[in-house]
């Protein structure tokens, strides 16, 4: 349920925020309390730690003389709520040389509701979560005697969220777990790895898929032994939902974050209403365009989740948008205002991002294909909204040769190219999507969020190498 | 902000010690104060204060012959009773834990390290990001034809202090600086609307009045790389399809992102779990390899003299002269295997070449210096390097012309075998060692 230390900061929240009000135009406060632990145990190892995205604590926005002031703080209490205030208006009073934006934020709509998504299934003590994975780590290692390491981890995570503003008082409970493996394989002097993740709201579920995720895992591993390096050229191809997602987010994603449009950093910009994709693709991101690890109630600007169309048939028709861009740009927000944490400043970030599914039956895909790789496993992508040139990595590739898999299997698969002669070689999108709940994504090299991301196969010529 | 810190550790740590089925406790306490701000198209949008900290602590319990562990979070002033119940909680989670039993890190006695704010810098941090800001706008330029400017600048002033303790006598504390800067340079041509852009990200630990000289010299490079670009070609303009295998020339962050990978399996887990790719005593490159690489472990500054688990941080050598001599690593593993901890050292120091880069680059040879990349990629196991590159120069054996929009990939252990370095360094913050190093044969696609 709600966090019980949220519920008892929320009458301070609305002083501060009656306070600051009526002296400045506009003044928020977004706090938190995610809790997340992480259950780990490996050949080696059990470990019980908090988890990378747990944080507690406040940010205080105020907009006013066109400009954006925040404050980030630990703390609320009678005792240091006029420090808060001297904190906010010192910023405030700080005579800065340089130009100012001249933002004004967009005037919110009046709201005050409470969002509650419980996790589902039964609720798993530590003895029991560290016994489940115990037992499935060592059912990895019974699946092939040249497994060296087998991890398998259990992430679970409340988010308690509460943004109060002159006109909103709002505050969502909701749950999420990550299972992932990772497993090393060892043949004499050969080393290879394969890993998978995903998530859910309900572990019952969960553990149930995690051992069919750890044979995968193993026997994928076992089959990396024999990989060779692809030899860099230009290829068809066909993704798993997993790389469809990678470039989705990396290849367009990115580049309709609409911050990047304020900046002058999207090439996507110039191209609203224009085809940017074949007609097969239509993508979405939003907090509400599907389950997954990003689907909030509300971003952390107090803006509502959204399910936005980005390519309609191949047409660029939508951006994500920040509050903060949106006052800058006269638009609307999408919901996609994220911070990192209570720390970090908001930025427009993608939430849960997809190609949707069509027509075409995988089978078939394949079996059209002459020479080619069917691409699987996202391992890290690298976005260049400005110049649309991308950069995705997959763990593996299998060949295809005259419509049938061959057996041999590349690694690493480093996949480049210019974001349009990519979208536009889209030649086939399968008719079934997954969306897959495990990954992070950040802006540049920092400000880190948890994304979904994912889709149907689709069949495009990229280069490899 | 006054958070009460001392009387929440107090009495946080008098809970623990009067706990007895704890065996040994932790605490990692960390507090930090930043100043942020962030300009759009060379106008100030946002300016941020934070002032925040967090206490990690774990409990040790020992479990029979085993040793349980777990932690947990505070992150904002609790009572006595709320402390006994999370220790509680904790314990439980510990009683499930049975790992192979080590001894935490012993405390040794050791001179406090703080540097305030007010000594390093002569100015506030706002007003020293101010003058950071001026220093890139002044860098830009426009003229009737195009522009460079910084159309996204974000800057930070950070203060961490840390503290360590624990129940088997350390008690450290420091107190360190950093400026980070993420910049992007933009060009623009106002005859043909061709608009391109290079990322760039600066962290200097080494904060004080003089900095503002090297972040001036950072700025003018990156507007100077920014013009490269905007004359770029493609590559397949200027190189036909049978001269695509050339040496590639890397800078210091992506030699450093290389190297990082290639030291990554001698780290004390992976030896202990079997996945190290050499032994102690192992040559990493070839015998017959021209220029053997010293690879060192350095920590970041003298004020950054303790890890998070309490080990006194020394640098060591991994690499000495192509021989593999030292794994490293936390005091667990290195517990297990009876080998010494030398703690967390973020610092890669590689040892430089004997030639300026003049004769690196050679001029009756063709080459590729990358400037910009989308990120190296490494695959230590299946012996992989490259990646897609966004800007570089290329020599033809006449001349240099800026190209861009193609990838390298080639043998990683071939790589490391023919590598050539720099006599010129550079030092970054994660890095110390030659700007430049030159891989052979790669393949350009």
């Amino acid at each position: 349920m709600f966090s019980k230390y949220l519920k008892k900061k929320k009458e301070i929240v609305k002083k501060l925020i009656a306070d600051l009000g009526e002296k400045y135009e506009f003044a928020s406060i977004l706090a938190t309390d995610v809790k997340g632990m992480v259950y780990a145990v490996d050949k080696s190892s059990t470990v019980i730690r908090p988890s990378s995205v747990s944080e507690c604590g406040f940010v205080l926005r105020v907009n006013t003389n066109g400009l954006i002031y925040e404050y980030s703080f630990s703390e609320l209490t009678e005792k240091n709520i006029d420090e808060v205030k001297k904190g906010i208006e010192e910023l405030i009073n700080k005579k800065a040389s340089s130009k100012k934006v001249d933002v004004t934020l967009n005037k919110e709509e009046e709201i005050k509701k409470d969002f509650v998504r419980k996790s589902k299934g039964k609720k798993y003590s530590d003895n029991e979560i560290i016994d489940k994975l115990k037992e499935l780590r060592d059912y990895g290692f019974s699946l092939d005697e040249r497994v060296l390491n087998c991890q398998v981890s259990f992430e679970s995570i409340e988010y308690n969220k509460m943004y109060i503003s002159k006109n909103k008082e709002l505050t969502q409970f909701y749950t999420y777990d990550n299972p992932r493996c990772y497993c090393l394989v060892k043949d004499g002097d050969n080393i290879k790895y394969a890993y998978d993740g995903f998530g859910g709201n309900n572990p019952d579920e969960e553990f149930v898929l995690l051992k069919d995720s750890i044979k995968e895992t193993v026997n994928l591993a076992i089959e990396l032994l024999g990989a060779t390096m692809p030899t860099p050229g230009k290829y068809t191809i066909i993704t798993d939902p997993s790389i469809t997602g990678l470039i989705a987010h990396e290849a367009f994603g990115h580049g309709v974050e609409m911050d990047m449009f304020v900046k002058d950093r999207a090439k996507s910009q110039e191209y609203k209403n224009k085809e940017v994709a074949s007609s097969l693709v239509t993508m979405h991101d939003g907090a509400s365009a599907t389950f997954s690890s990003a689907s909030y109630f509300f971003d952390d600007e107090g803006v509502l989740a959204q399910d936005t169309v980005i390519i309609d048939k191949g047409i660029l028709i939508g951006g994500l948008c920040d509050s903060v861009s949106a006052g800058i740009l006269k638009y609307h927000p999408t919901g996609n205002g994220r911070r990192e944490s209570f720390k970090r400043k908001v930025y427009t970030r993608m939430t849960n991002t997809f190609f949707d599914k069509n027509k075409d039956k995988l089978e078939g895909m394949i079996a059209s294909t002459e020479y080619g790789y069917y691409i699987c496993a996202t391992n890290n992508g690298m976005e260049d909204p400005k110049n649309w040139g991308i950069q995705c990595t997959a763990l593996y590739g299998r060949e295809i040769v005259n419509g049938k898999f061959t057996g041999k299997i590349v690694s690493p698969v480093v996949m480049s190219g210019y974001v349009i002669d990519l979208l536009e070689s889209i030649e086939a999108v399968s008719n079934t999507k997954k969306i897959i709940g495990s990954g992070g994504c950040g802006k540049g090299y920092k400000e880190w969020v948890r994304v979904s991301d994912g889709g149907a196969s689709i069949k495009a010529t990229v280069k490899i190498g | 902000m006054n958070y009460n810190l001392n009387t929440l550790i107090k009495r946080t740590i008098k809970v623990l010690s009067q706990n007895k089925e704890i065996s040994d406790y932790s605490l990692n306490i960390n507090k930090k104060s930043t100043t942020e701000m962030f300009y759009v198209l060379q106008k100030l949008e946002t300016s941020r204060i934070t002032d925040t900290f967090e206490i990690l602590i774990t409990i040790y319990k020992k479990n029979g012959e085993n040793l349980g562990q777990a932690s947990f979070m505070i992150s904002h002033d609790i009572n006595k009773k709320q402390i006994e119940e999370l220790i509680n909680q904790a314990l439980y989670s510990a009683s499930f834990v049975n790992n192979k039993y080590y001894d935490i890190v012993k405390g040794e006695k050791k001179i406090k390290k703080i540097k305030k704010i007010d000594k390093v810098l002569s100015v506030t941090p706002f007003e020293f990001l101010e003058k950071t800001a001026n220093e890139f706008f002044n860098a830009s330029f426009e003229n009737e034809s195009e522009s460079i400017k910084f159309n996204s600048l974000e800057l930070f002033f950070i203060n961490n202090n840390v503290r360590m303790i624990n129940s088997k006598g350390v008690n450290y504390e420091k107190e360190t600086n950093e400026i980070m800067i993420e910049a992007i340079p933009s060009f623009t041509s106002f005859k043909t609307n061709y608009k391109t852009e290079l990322y760039r990200m600066y962290r200097y630990n080494d904060v004080n009045d003089k900095l503002i000289e090297r972040i001036k010299k950072a700025a003018k490079e990156a507007v100077e790389d920014c013009k490269l670009r905007s004359e770029a070609v493609s590559l397949n303009e200027v190189i036909k399809d049978d001269e695509k295998i050339v040496d590639v020339v890397l800078r210091d962050e992506d030699i450093s992102n290389m190297l990082d990978e290639i030291i990554s399996s001698y780290d004390y887990h992976s030896v202990y779990t079997e996945s190290n790719m050499h032994k102690v005593g192992d040559m990493v490159q070839k015998d017959d390899s021209k220029n053997k690489i010293t690879v060192k472990l350095e920590k970041i500054s003298k004020e950054d003299f303790f890890d998070g688990e309490g080990v006194l941080l020394d640098d060591v050598t991994i690499i000495d002269k192509g021989k593999l001599v030292s794994y490293y690593g936390g005091n667990r593993f290195a517990s297990y295997l009876g080998l010494k901890p030398t703690g967390s050292l973020p610092v890669i120091h590689l040892g430089k070449g004997n030639k300026s880069i003049d004769k690196i680059e050679k001029k009756n040879e063709k080459w590729i210096e990358v400037i910009d990349m989308s990120g190296i990629q490494v695959d230590l196991y299946q012996g992989y390097i490259g990646g897609e590159v966004r800007l570089a120069k290329y020599y033809d054996g006449k001349e240099i012309k800026a190209v861009s929009g193609f990838s390298f990939s080639g043998n990683l252990v071939d790589a490391l075998n023919s590598i050539e370095l720099s006599k010129e360094e550079i030092a970054i913050r994660f890095y110390r060692g030659p700007k430049y190093a030159k891989i052979k044969n790669m393949e350009l696609n």
